[in-house]
């Protein structure tokens, strides 16, 4: 690992993530059922490449 | 396009030198630790020394012409969020501590249930509570206490909060 020089004040990147989180939340609350069709059958997708996976590697 | 496709793009990525390393948390962490959730963004955590090299992993993506909306990358049509290891001590332990996942032939980095459930402490919304419990069953109990105590801050308020969500099983 690099050293890294941590940022004292974080609040201005916490609070630029949750905006951006909520602004998206709301954006797909918002569209059409054709998309939101779309979008389901692409977390279905997903979620079955996700159950492939076998860990190679772990450190505790 | 899916996952898969965002997975090599993060691996290509390390290969380049644009991030030093990386490891997927968020929903898409949740749902790989069986945990059926609905998700539309991937959070990745990268290990970044400062804020320029920040700025030069959207440069990269810029130059490629990906779509760069708000914090969001858009990689292969999915929102990426990159979380900067140099933000916090907190993401570059997860990242250190992450589990290496083969996914048909594909290497990748996931950070751990206990760092999960940590990271999701720190964000602590209706749906991040709901998933920490979920969670919290695969979790080794000692080990996320350990890192609780050892991240905790005056900002994030961790230890409370994980007290709250016990309080609430």
């Amino acid at each position: 690992m690099p050293n890294i020089n941590y940022m004292k004040n974080t609040r201005k990147f916490w609070k630029a993530r949750e905006k951006a989180r909520a602004a998206l939340d709301k954006k797909r609350a918002t569209v059409s059922y054709t998309e939101k069709a779309k979008i389901a059958e692409k977390l279905h997708s997903d979620a079955n490449f996700l159950k492939s996976g076998r860990i190679a590697s772990a450190k505790s | 396009m899916g996952l898969r496709d965002v997975l090599v793009n993060l691996n290509n990525l390390v290969t380049v030198g644009v991030i030093q390393d990386y490891a997927v948390g968020g929903g898409y962490a949740v749902m790989y630790y069986d945990i059926p959730i609905s998700t539309f963004d991937l959070d990745v955590l990268v290990v970044l020394s400062n804020d320029e090299d920040f700025h030069k992993l959207y440069e990269h993506f810029r130059k490629k012409g990906a779509k760069i909306e708000d914090v969001y990358i858009y990689i292969n049509n999915m929102p990426v969020q990159f979380l900067p290891s140099y933000i916090s001590p907190l993401f570059n332990g997860a990242i250190e501590k992450a589990n290496i996942v083969e996914f048909e032939g594909i290497r990748s980095k996931f950070v751990s249930i206990e760092y999960l459930v940590v990271l999701l402490l720190t964000s602590f919304r209706l749906k991040d509570k709901i998933r920490i419990q979920s969670l919290l069953d695969k979790a080794n109990k000692d080990l996320l206490l350990d890192i609780i105590q050892r991240f905790d801050n005056a900002q994030h308020q961790l230890y409370e909060k994980y007290k709250e969500v016990l309080e609430g099983t």
